[in-house]
């Protein structure tokens, strides 16, 4: 017999939790009301943690992220005499390079005054334990997660495609050999690859499911499974997303190693740590002997196959490194890899001088003199480089510590950045790292006003650097500016008080001129040259309805957005819109045509530039998205459709409705040849271009 | 949501009525997010008003066309991500805590539902919550949560699936 639960969707049973949470009392305390006069109360304490707490170890909370005591108890950086069983076990895999200099000659430098290169691990110490107990706010705030940290593509279009052609592979059957054009990941820097969750080689597809990765054919106008590649991982860990590289395959994944600890406490018999601890609002647990707890530990694991006959895909080996994946690029044949290993004061206790708390990347803590450290900070960025083909070797490998970075990779640098406020301003703060051949050593550092909104608006060219930012007065006004730099990341340029009352929504660098769009009520796109470094010029504005999210060049000469037409009085936003702008010349933008898309107020394209497909040469535009029923409120669907430009307007080839369960993040529209294929993480499904995009081949993944 | 600028810009100059009345409209479905996802009313009251306080001392990071309920909810999923005691033990009567309004329809089926729901792990009820109360994508909670975003997904499915099952077994 059938219980209740069978006939529920996912969403009937979303639906019904939600019902049952309506049911709850509020509580009046946290009424507007009340809040109010907490509120008008704390403005004048001016004490923003003597909030009576009801429960005491909230106030001892953590970011439950990854390489974090996950207890009921954290313990601090502790002196060297402190107790040795709170030291996580993972870390005796961990050794201390013999070679504690740099197997590079040239040792590293300091990024200007942000980040300095630490003496000993006794410094690294140092800075974290004078970390811990300032609690961080800016760490909730952020605004972009470093995922999405996008580098602008700076060479136009046509360069892509030439590298499409040049990305054909040298394959070995005939059939390979006849693919001639394919879509490839949209990347934001020619040259700068990026991975993702499907990829081809212009006859095989590679797609991401949970745990595996599975590789399909696409010869012959066929779909045909081929094989799946599924690494030896545990039931936590999964594939994030992969590299194609000629003959070599790469997946990421993560790894959890989590384990029960029983614990000493150990704060609550120190005086002065009790006192640091209660400053900041920590309770410590008195009375509390032995603390159980769970350790998770996460390290980023990429492994890398041949796939010179992908049928039988032969596992060539792996590089490890400590920490959350937060993102990697891939520069001719060295990946960068960039992992986080988070609230590193409390992941473990100080137990040597040694690299307690080191993070290791393929079982070698970084060494001291490839620590970065800031005036404060408590996580750590590790960031390494290897060659495809060698694994096991390890380029270089650094560690920033910092408190919250956003990260942005060109063609000749890495730029970490993070927004501060001081004197009621908000400011940039920008360090620069060079990478040649896979060697990581800062440049200098450097600040600007305001905060860079968009992912696309910080951008490298030619070794040098400009940044568009917004920023708010005393009074709440906005103002944008935008910053040339030379290579030493020594100011060059400003522009400034660009589109007053207005935030940068979206950029887009082209060579030497920078288009962005701003936003309140109208969408303004704006053309600046930058040809002359110390002198940036304002070139043309244009003035529209809506905002444009996402930008993105097309032929050379025109301008694709993607964003939202909105209401000019009231700001609702009215549907989707795409829009196309001449920029021909760009002392006169002109908008050739725009269409708004009727009921559709979501799509991936509009965050993820991974979602979009954008290929001029094939005159494609493709997406998902979501639209409301227009007979239900309450229902939506999603489709994925495929625009072209003909004689001047955007025409809809195809739209192809998609079942309830995708994850519209997840889908993938991508082409080789004549063949246009939709791939989410339950099927590929093939589609005849030629022929009105006619449905072909269905191959559906198992469950 | 628009229609909040001008509110939103009166509580970044500081204005606590202008920052009460952009809270109003989402207070109730922090609480209940709260609740959902720390099992305590204790603790969800406690993490509601931490993050009411945090919103209001750094509104001004706000961008005008993040939503403030995105923005609001994304600093309480942390404040409740902190709060995990990562004990998954069921020994404490979280349900007799909670107090409900008076006569609730279907009272048993809903106790039921929440009992098994409280089952589910602290992650899996996080990132349900953050989906049904603060009506983020998965991609979204993939962003905040700093996990992959089919991952989320995948989590949830796993999720609902547990529950849908424990509830037909009945």
């Amino acid at each position: 017999m059938k219980g209740k639960g069978d006939y529920m969707t996912e969403k009937d049973l979303l639906d019904k939790i939600k019902q049952s949470a309506e049911q709850i009392d509020i509580p009046d305390t946290i009424t507007p009301e009340h809040i109010t006069v907490k509120l008008n109360q704390k403005t004048k304490l001016k004490k923003i943690y003597h909030f009576p707490l009801k429960t005491a170890s909230s106030a001892a909370a953590v970011l439950l992220l990854c390489g974090i005591l996950w207890g009921t108890a954290q313990n601090p950086v502790q002196p060297p005499v402190a107790s040795e069983s709170s030291e996580i076990s993972k870390e005796e895999d961990c050794f201390v390079s013999e070679k504690k200099v740099s197997q590079t000659n040239e040792p590293k430098q300091n990024a200007g005054s942000l980040y300095t290169i630490a003496d000993s691990y006794d410094e690294v110490y140092n800075v974290l334990k004078s970390s811990y107990n300032y609690e961080d706010k800016e760490v909730y705030y952020y605004t972009d997660s470093a995922e999405d940290i996008a580098v602008a593509e700076n060479r136009g279009e046509l360069a892509q495609e030439a590298k499409t052609a040049e990305n054909t592979q040298d394959l070995s059957s005939a059939a390979k050999k006849e693919a001639s054009s394919f879509s490839t990941t949209n990347l934001q820097t020619e040259g700068v690859d990026e991975s993702d969750i499907v990829k081809t080689d212009g006859r095989y597809i590679y797609t991401v499911r949970e745990q595996e990765v599975i590789i399909t054919d696409t010869s012959e106008n066929d779909l045909r499974y081929v094989t799946s590649i599924r690494p030896d991982m545990d039931s936590v860990d999964s594939v994030l997303e992969l590299y194609v590289d000629q003959d070599i395959l790469l997946l990421l994944t993560e790894h959890y190693d989590t384990a029960l600890e029983e614990q000493t406490e150990t704060y609550s018999t120190d005086e002065s740590l009790s006192e640091d601890t209660s400053s900041s609002g920590f309770i410590p647990l008195e009375g509390c002997d032995k603390i159980n707890s769970v350790s998770t530990n996460c390290s980023t694991i990429a492994y890398i196959y041949d796939i010179t006959n992908p049928a039988e895909p032969s596992f060539k080996g792996t590089a490890s490194q400590d920490g959350f994946y937060q993102t990697s690029r891939k520069i001719g044949d060295i990946l960068y890899l960039f992992t986080r290993k988070g609230q590193l004061a409390v992941t473990s206790s100080y137990t040597d001088n040694q690299g307690g708390i080191i993070p290791c990347v393929n079982g070698e803590k970084i060494a001291y003199d490839h620590i970065y450290l800031p005036n404060e900070g408590n996580d750590g960025l590790v960031i390494s480089s290897i060659r495809l083909n060698k694994p096991d070797e390890i380029l270089d490998k650094v560690m920033i510590i910092h408190n919250y970075v956003e990260i942005y990779v060109g063609n000749d640098s890495i730029y970490l950045y993070h927004s501060e406020y001081q004197n009621e301003q908000s400011l940039t703060q920008i360090a620069k790292f060079s990478i040649k051949d896979g060697v990581i050593n800062a440049v200098d550092a450097s600040s600007v006003k305001g905060e860079i909104y968009d992912t696309f608006a910080i951008n490298e060219y030619q070794n040098t650097l400009r940044v568009l930012t917004t920023s708010y007065d005393k009074n709440g006004i906005s103002s944008n500016r935008l910053y040339t730099f030379d290579e030493n990341l020594k100011q060059t340029g400003l522009l400034d008080n660009i589109a007053r009352g207005e935030e940068i929504y979206a950029a887009r660098y082209f060579g030497n001129t920078a288009y962005f769009i701003t936003y309140r009520n109208i969408d303004p796109l704006f053309a600046v040259d930058l040809s002359d470094i110390s002198n940036p010029k304002l070139l043309g504005e244009l003035e529209i309805t809506g905002f444009s999210e996402y930008l993105h060049l097309w032929e050379n000469d025109k301008l694709l957005g993607i964003g939202y037409e909105t209401d000019p009085d009231t700001g609702q936003r009215k549907g989707l819109k795409l829009v196309m702008f001449d920029i021909s010349n760009p002392t006169e933008l002109k908008i050739l045509d725009s269409i708004v898309l009727d009921n559709c107020y979501y799509s991936p394209a509009l965050y993820d530039y991974k979602c979009v497909l954008a290929d001029s040469a094939k005159n494609l535009i493709g997406f998902a998205a979501e639209y409301e029923s227009s007979s239900d409120e309450d229902a939506y669907f999603m489709n994925y459709s495929v625009y072209s430009w003909e004689n001047g307007h955007f025409a809809e080839k195809q739209s192809e409705h998609l079942p309830q369960d995708t994850f519209a993040d997840s889908v993938r529209g991508l082409y080789i040849n004549n063949t246009f294929y939709i791939n989410d993480s339950l099927k590929i499904t093939s589609f005849d271009m030629e022929n009105n995009f006619q449905k072909q081949k269905q191959l559906l993944f198992k469950k | 949501m628009e229609q909040n600028l001008l509110q939103i810009k009166k509580a970044k100059s500081g204005d606590i009525e202008a920052f009460a009345e952009l809270y109003r409209a989402y207070y109730a479905d922090l609480y209940r997010f709260a609740l959902y996802t720390l099992k305590n009313p204790d603790d969800a009251e406690d993490a509601v008003s931490e993050t009411v306080i945090d919103a209001f001392s750094s509104i001004r990071k706000l961008r005008s066309e993040e939503s403030f309920k995105s923005w609001i909810f994304k600093i309480l999923s942390v404040k409740c991500k902190q709060r995990f005691r990562g004990n998954d033990d069921l020994s404490e009567d979280y349900l007799a805590n909670i107090p409900n309004k008076d006569n609730p329809d279907d009272f048993a089926g809903m106790m039921d539902l929440r009992n098994y729901f409280f089952r589910l792990k602290d992650e899996e009820r996080l990132i349900i919550s953050m989906h049904i109360f603060a009506g983020y994508t998965s991609r979204e909670t993939a962003k905040i949560l700093r996990i992959n975003a089919n991952t989320v997904r995948s989590k949830e499915s796993r999720a609902l699936k547990k529950l849908s099952a424990w509830l037909s077994d009945e």
